[in-house]
């Protein structure tokens, strides 16, 4: 029996409860001119999710704001539970065995928040000796925050959004987590940081270790991981690798023909559709072969044909865009 | 590692820890200042006892007011005792509704600790502080009365005044403590906190006034009666009832625990 996969989830859904409930403190929320606002309905964040991430992998979850991502690194660390299905993190119960998962994971909030009045290095240090071994994890504290060229001497209130990023960063891997979870790990970071943020987890990836990072920076996600999950209204729309996804799909096309092509010629053609025509140039988006294209074209002395591959940026607007990407 | 994060809330809240101090002996040491003669209580008694059922409100008793040690102990252990119930609200606030609010509890909860050992190590934490506070203040207001030849304090009856402190200090912790936990957000929990202490100071004085049943009960749901400030000055500590104060404060923490462990965080 092989290893565990680093991230298995079954069925896994989250709905928050509406705000119709008087007895809930949380539900009194202010609204112009009145003091308890209208009930608000429940929220599927997440509903169903079927994710398997195998170990040594970086796999990027992407999705726009509000699409899920957040809520699923939350059940994936215990910080909220589930309505229904399971989550196993490192073949340990998500739930069950949440502390025995902490100590093999390191976490990065979207948004982190720390004590501002400490010092960065006492903060470290109390994060060293609730994890255990301080003075190893102090190492590779000092050592991250070298290569990270982070002045860990100074008070949290004195750092720029950037620097406490990094922060966030070597608490996450100071103790070299088997699993790192990151929730938009690289906002605020400058590009020679990203650079450093990058190769910091490569090593990781190739001393064994999983990583799990959410983002919307597409650029990043391309750069780094081996594997994509796009998330969208809270359902998984795809998993693959970033390789495929960017093959796979459809291909931009741009043709030059020596006389102009007349409107409605390519809108009936198989596995074409955006076309956009412009005296003799057309441009357009094509699913599948290229035969019927080519058959289309027939009649035309055609002086250019260019193809480039849709950028993840253009794959992922069509998942969100009318979805068109995701039927096919 | 058990005791780290003990550890860390004391760090955490050193400078907190000093500023108390430094209040409530400021505190201890101005109700030592102001403490006039045998003559001057009498006066101060028979002008609060004019006043009727509002000396009664305000649990002024006959009793206390007998001497200027006495003058300063109630004055010292009465109004030091609500500054110290703000503290335990503030103090239990921060570490689960302001923490979460703020957005520190998420990482916290991602270490390597069950969610029940964050809370109770906190509150012990909590208790030390508390215990530094009382003691330290209680024994800057025992020096302080060597400064006024009127007033002659004893310091076992301050120690003891100290340590009865505690339980029912722990109480408003826990309370406070499981309001935060339940309700989630950092200003209703003040909100319903501030009420409870608030309200319970004035029971307690409404108890007095009404008498009978109706004022016993009044009395009974207030702490500020189980606190029981004025027969640790004549009679000493009472140890069942600070036990009982501190089990229904254990009781009170557990609840909190477990809707601690129980629901989602920072949402």
């Amino acid at each position: 029996m092989g290893e565990s996969p680093a991230i298995q989830t079954e069925n896994l859904t989250k709905i928050y409860a509406g705000s119709g409930r008087l007895t809930h403190f949380a539900a009194f929320r202010k609204i112009p001119g009145g003091l308890i606002a209208p009930p608000r309905p429940p929220v599927h964040a997440l509903e169903g999710l079927d994710l398997r991430v195998e170990r040594g992998e970086i796999f990027g979850f992407l999705g726009p704001n509000g699409a899920g991502k957040t809520t699923m690194i939350r059940l994936l660390l215990d910080l909220i539970r589930p309505t229904r299905g399971k989550a196993a993190v490192l073949g340990l119960d998500a739930q069950r065995d949440a502390v025995a998962l902490h100590r093999r994971v390191g976490f990065l909030p979207s948004e982190l928040s720390l004590w501002r009045n400490q010092r960065a290095d006492r903060i470290l240090r109390y994060v060293a000796s609730v994890r255990g071994d301080v003075p190893t994890l102090l190492a590779e504290a000092n050592r991250l925050a070298e290569r990270l060229a982070l002045d860990t001497t100074r008070k949290v209130r004195t750092y720029s959004s950037g620097n406490r990023r990094k922060l966030g960063l070597v608490i996450a891997m100071m103790h070299k987590p088997e699993l790192l979870i990151l929730d938009e790990p690289s906002s605020g970071l400058d590009p020679l940081m990203q650079q450093t943020f990058y190769q910091l987890l490569r090593e990781a990836r190739a001393e064994g270790r999983t990583v799990f990072l959410s983002s919307h920076i597409l650029s990043e996600v391309q750069t780094i991981c081996d594997r994509v999950g796009i998330l969208r209204d809270g359902i998984l729309r795809a998993v693959e690798s970033v390789e495929a996804l960017t093959h796979v799909e459809f291909r931009r096309i741009r043709i030059r023909a020596r006389e102009e092509i007349p409107a409605g010629c390519l809108e009936n053609v198989a596995g074409v559709s955006e076309v956009r025509l412009q005296g003799r140039t057309a441009e357009l988006q094509l699913h599948g072969d290229f035969d019927p294209l080519l058959r289309a074209l027939s009649n035309f002395y055609i002086e250019d044909v260019r193809q480039h591959d849709p950028s993840l940026e253009e794959i992922f607007l069509a998942y969100y865009g009318d979805g068109s990407a995701v039927e096919q | 590692m058990i005791g780290a994060i003990f550890r860390g809330c004391l760090q955490g809240n050193a400078r907190a820890t000093v500023y108390w101090t430094l209040a409530i002996s400021f505190f201890g040491f101005y109700a030592v200042a102001i403490a006039p003669d045998y003559e001057g209580v009498r006066q101060y008694a028979t002008l609060l006892e004019s006043f009727g059922p509002i000396s009664t409100l305000l649990g002024v008793s006959a009793e206390v007011l007998s001497s200027s040690s006495g003058f300063v102990t109630f004055i010292y252990l009465d109004y030091s005792f609500l500054y110290y119930s703000f503290f335990a609200v503030i103090a239990a606030i921060s570490i689960s509704a302001g923490e979460e609010e703020h957005g520190i509890l998420d990482w916290q909860l991602s270490l390597p600790v069950p969610r029940i050992r964050f809370l109770w190590e906190r509150t012990f934490a909590f208790l030390v502080i508390f215990a530094i506070v009382s003691f330290v203040s209680g024994a800057v207001t025992w020096f302080s009365s060597f400064l006024n030849a009127n007033v002659s304090l004893d310091f076992w009856t301050i120690l003891s005044a100290s340590l009865n402190f505690l339980p029912t200090l722990m109480l408003v912790f826990a309370v406070t403590l499981w309001i935060s936990v339940v309700v989630r957000r950092r200003n209703a929990a003040i909100m319903l906190a501030g009420f409870f202490v608030v309200a319970s100071y004035f029971l307690n004085g409404l108890g007095d006034l009404v008498g009978g049943d109706a004022g016993a009960f009044l009395r009974g749901i207030s702490y500020f009666h189980h606190y029981q400030r004025g027969s640790v000055l004549i009679d000493g500590l009472n140890p069942a009832n600070m036990l009982s104060i501190a089990a229904v404060a254990a009781l009170c923490l557990a609840l909190a625990s477990l809707a601690f462990q129980r629901r989602d965080i920072g949402i």
